[in-house]
């Protein structure tokens, strides 16, 4: 391959370096308005009454909105139902919120100064009601409502069984448990939520056009179209340059809707960018899960029998479903061979912000149950924890490979492709494991406590349904790419390009990838879940070999010559005997649009050297990964500092190494933060601890230690080009990796780290407790 | 978060319940009290002005009395709304007269929320404790300065 499989740089960063990147807050649209909104300082209350006169009164302020406007609003879509899930999801302008942060009314107003000053006039008169805002409480019998029209705070009670779990493990010779309490994070985009809506009055109806920074512009599209009661036809979705999103953008949120409903409402465009504060209190989180795990072993550490009780907080409402537990609970079993399997899974409304996939979605969860159960039975059999997870993964020949379970679209869980043992192998020798078990050892001598883990993983990426792309060749010789995807910094538009330029046999720099714009093709899902590259990257190839054979055609009925006698490379198809015999892809380009108005069309292909595909693929594309970290924990403080890190990823044949190694750095990080140290708090009472950046700690640079990554490439069979997802993989086995490598490093005081951030503070209270223990003589 | 202390007052048990249940003590002793009203018997309006970090801002609180067992026991229940959101306590304050002092003990319960539960949550509880043993500060200070005029 030329193009495909290559480090190129990405085409995007001058420009975005620059600062000549535009966002929604850059657009100029003359008379565009400014929303803010007023938002519940209550997690459950009923509005009984609210004052909008005094706001309304401000000069400069265009509109009000509070309840009374909002009756006749429906509630959101249900995405993602499911036969054991009792849906509720956000109605716009309720007049029962049911989160902190909600929004309450919507001020417009010629600027955001005067919106939020009009904001500030606003009297509300608040019923608060009784709040749950925490797993254990939620799960209470006489536990408050998070919505007091439901019977309990059960969203969905779902189970997933292999084999019989309970039998298998009554009869396993080693029996260990852990517990796991996993915090909630925020995605954190540098650029926040933010959409500008404008609603063109002189066409044959009404049209709206909205920028938005979304992951999913045709699914906005779709939504606005239903709740706004418009045809598809006449909203278009324009995702312009989207600075991150990780999840947090990929839903469809009221406000989304209030500010296109407001900016007909005012005849105005509107515009609405989302500030930090109201980010943490608004815009979903995700990861908080509790489990109760058992693995049963062999005296030779095979698994027999792994058994999970899960509780899983949803927040207020179910945007995606119950995709996020449904998630964690097939994939526990992860790369390793489990006969028998068992998860009881209970999903639980509270009232806080909802939770819905944020980059990992539900995996980082599952590759922490049983790494670190694995991690315990070798601990007890006293076998090494490498050696442990060599001995329970699948192997390479056993591909396809049917887990027992099902997916989560239903059909039965298949992983198409790996080789988990070589993932493994090179993590080793890159970390120089065994170099550091030994040093590990001397380190000791010296009162310096080091631990070391390692986890495996794997990720179902490139699920469908589908997603389309244009393939043009114009009349210059450029390639134009159109796809159905939204980019937030994955680097499309070079991704892309290689493989059109692969196909055509033409420099990168010829092809031109646009997207993110419903006006460019008519159908789409959105950029999420790791599948842009196998899905778009797909539908290019497909639609790149169309445009080929296309132009390949006129040149033979124009060179008069068989087609098999054709090639095409660097802007020319040419004959294979006589290469000075050639048409110019610009020239065929012309041809195959017509010479001159009204004369025939002269060639048995369709006119255009274009052509529209999708791909929809048969299932997802599993990849696999192992990490392996090197932690130092400081005695006294508690301490934790990363001294090495390795990660080996099979995200199938790569399109440009250089990109994916972003992404895998990007994930780690992102990993490190959910591992070590972001935290979503919110009080027994629904309050929002945690609403600024000074209380909720991100990693910076200092804090991400350098990274040695390796790659192997296993093609899938699901596609052409043997792709798969590389977009959030760097994320799931961090939190596994470190938990496991902070317990080693404390192995002497024999405590379980069951706590996802792993924090100093939790650290010294176990060690204190521990020395308490054995001071008192209970051993 | 619960908020619980105790202040000793040198003046009798009467003196200090009479200067609890007055608005002008109680609007003396309350930090940053522009106005307080009765508006009710045990019941009172009052605007406030806070000017400390995190919770800076105009409040408009309603306070009243419950539960009153004259002169050992009350329970004050405070409500204060601001733009930045909302503050709340509950607390029975219990009185404790051991010759020649007499001990105001609070034991309650105080809940914040809106933008300033989030902004500043590590300092919030301190600040609570510092409005609350300033409030019964005062309250101790205007009792001498009243028993001694």
């Amino acid at each position: 391959m030329k193009y495909i499989g290559k480090p190129i740089k990405r085409k995007i960063d001058p420009r975005l370096i620059r600062g000549d990147g535009r966002y929604i807050a850059d657009l100029n649209i003359p008379g565009t308005l400014c929303a803010a909104f007023l938002r519940s300082p209550h997690a459950h209350a009923r509005i009984l009454g609210i004052d909008l006169e005094q706001a309304r009164k401000l000069p400069g302020v265009v509109a009000v909105f509070g309840p009374d406007d909002g009756t006749d609003f429906d509630s959101l879509p249900v995405l993602f139902p499911h036969p054991k899930l009792v849906p509720v999801t956000q109605r716009p302008l309720d007049s029962i919120v049911h989160h902190v942060g909600e929004p309450v009314a919507m001020v417009v107003a010629l600027n955001r100064y005067i919106a939020e000053d009009a904001i500030e006039l606003i009297k509300v008169d608040y019923e608060p009601l009784r709040a749950v805002a925490q797993l254990d409480d939620a799960i209470k019998f006489d536990a408050p409502l998070a919505h007091q029209h439901l019977e309990s705070n059960v969203a969905a009670h779902f189970q997933q069984s292999v084999g019989d779990a309970k039998a298998a493990m009554k009869e396993a010779p080693v029996v260990v448990h852990h517990r796991f309490k996993i915090g909630r994070v925020s995605c954190l985009p540098i650029e926040t939520r933010g959409l500008l809506a404008k609603w063109d009055y002189n066409g044959a109806e009404p049209a709206l056009e909205v920028f938005a920074a979304t992951q999913s512009q045709h699914e906005m599209r779709s939504i606005l179209a239903k709740l706004l009661k418009v045809s598809e036809t006449n909203v278009r979705v324009i995702a312009p340059d989207v600075g991150g999103a990780f999840g947090a953008k990929a839903i469809f949120y009221v406000e989304d809707f209030l500010v296109s409903w407001a900016a007909r409402m005012v005849k105005a465009p509107v515009r609405w960018i989302e500030d930090r504060m109201e980010h943490m209190m608004s815009s979903i989180h995700e990861r908080e899960q509790y489990h109760e795990a058992s693995l049963g072993v062999t005296n030779d550490g095979k698994i027999l029998s792994v058994m999970d009780k899960m509780l899983a907080n949803n927040g207020a409402y179910v945007p995606w479903g119950i995709i996020v537990p449904i998630m964690t609970s097939t994939l526990i079993p992860g790369p390793y061979k489990v006969p028998n399997y068992f998860c009881d899974a209970t999903v639980l409304y509270t009232n806080t912000v909802p939770l819905a996939p944020f980059r990992g979605a539900g995996r980082p969860q599952a590759a922490l149950i049983l790494n670190r159960l694995l991690d315990q039975a070798a601990e007890k059999l006293g076998i090494d924890p490498v050696e442990i997870r060599r001995r329970n993964l699948i192997q390479e020949d056993e591909f396809p490979y049917r887990t027992g379970l099902m997916s989560r679209d239903g059909k039965p869980q298949i992983y198409d492709s790996g080789n988990y043992a070589k993932v493994l192998s090179e993590a080793v020798e890159i970390s120089k494991y065994t170099e550091w078990r030994k040093r590990q050892q001397e380190y000791r001598k010296q009162g310096r406590y080091i631990g070391i883990g390692v986890a495996s993983a794997i990720e179902n990426t490139g699920f469908g349904s589908f997603e389309g792309a244009t393939v043009r060749i114009e009349i210059t010789g450029d390639i134009t790419v159109l796809t159905s995807a939204a980019t937030q910094g994955q680097g499309h538009e070079t991704t892309f390009a290689q493989v059109a330029a692969e196909v055509f046999d033409v420099p990168v720099e010829k092809v031109n990838v646009r997207e993110g714009d419903t006006g460019l093709v008519t159908y789409g899902t959105g950029t999420f879940a790791s599948r842009m590259g196998v899905l778009v990257g797909t539908a290019i190839y497909k639609a790149s070999q169309a445009v080929k054979d296309k132009a390949k055609a006129i040149a033979a009925a124009k060179l008069n010559c068989a087609l098999e006698l054709l090639e095409m490379k660097d802007g020319y198809v040419f004959m294979v005997d006589e290469p000075s015999k050639r048409i110019s892809l610009g020239e065929l380009a012309h041809e195959a649009r017509g010479l001159f108005p009204g004369t025939t069309f002269p060639y048995h292909i369709t006119p255009g050297l274009e052509v529209t595909d999708y791909f929809a693929p048969e299932a997802a594309s599993v990849t696999g990964m192992t990490d392996i970290a090197v932690v130092e924990i400081d005695p006294n403080s508690c301490a934790i500092k990363i001294l090495d890190y390795t990660s080996v990823h099979d995200n199938g044949k790569l399109l440009n190494p250089l990109i994916v190694k972003g992404q895998v750095q990007g994930g780690i990080s992102n990993g490190i933060g959910t591992a070590l140290y972001e935290e979503i708090v919110y009080d027994r009472q629904g309050q929002l601890l945690t609403s600024t950046l000074m209380d909720y700690l991100v990693p910076s640079s200092c804090e991400i230690p350098d990274m040695k990554i390796g790659h192997v490439e296993t093609p899938s069979p699901l596609n052409p080009l043997g792709m798969k997802g590389a977009g959030e993989s760097g994320t799931i086995p961090v939190p596994a990796v470190i938990q496991s490598a902070v317990e080693d490093a404390l192995r002497e005081w024999n405590i379980k780290v069951e706590n996802i951030p792993v924090k100093p503070a939790q650290l010294r209270e176990l060690l204190r407790h521990k020395k308490q223990v054995t001071a008192s003589g209970i051993r | 978060m619960n908020v619980k202390g105790e202040v000793i007052v040198d003046a009798n048990q009467i003196d200090v319940w009479n200067a609890l249940n007055d608005p002008e003590v109680l609007k003396k002793a309350t930090p940053g009290c522009k106005v307080l009203n009765e508006i009710a018997p045990d019941s009172y309006k009052a605007e406030i002005v806070l000017g400390i970090a995190a919770v800076r801002g105009e409040y408009e609180a309603e306070i009243n009395i419950f539960e009153k067992s004259e002169p050992n026991r009350y329970r004050l229940v405070m409500k204060a709304d601001s733009n930045m959101g909302f503050l709340e306590g509950n607390a029975v304050v219990e009185l404790d007269y051991n010759h020649p002092n007499t001990t105001i003990r609070y034991d309650g319960e105080a809940q914040v929320g809106g933008l300033i539960a989030g902004v500043g949550q590590r300092i919030l509880s301190g600040i609570a404790k510092m409005i609350v043993k300033d409030f019964f500060k005062k309250i101790a200070k205007e009792t001498k300065s009243r028993s001694v005029s």
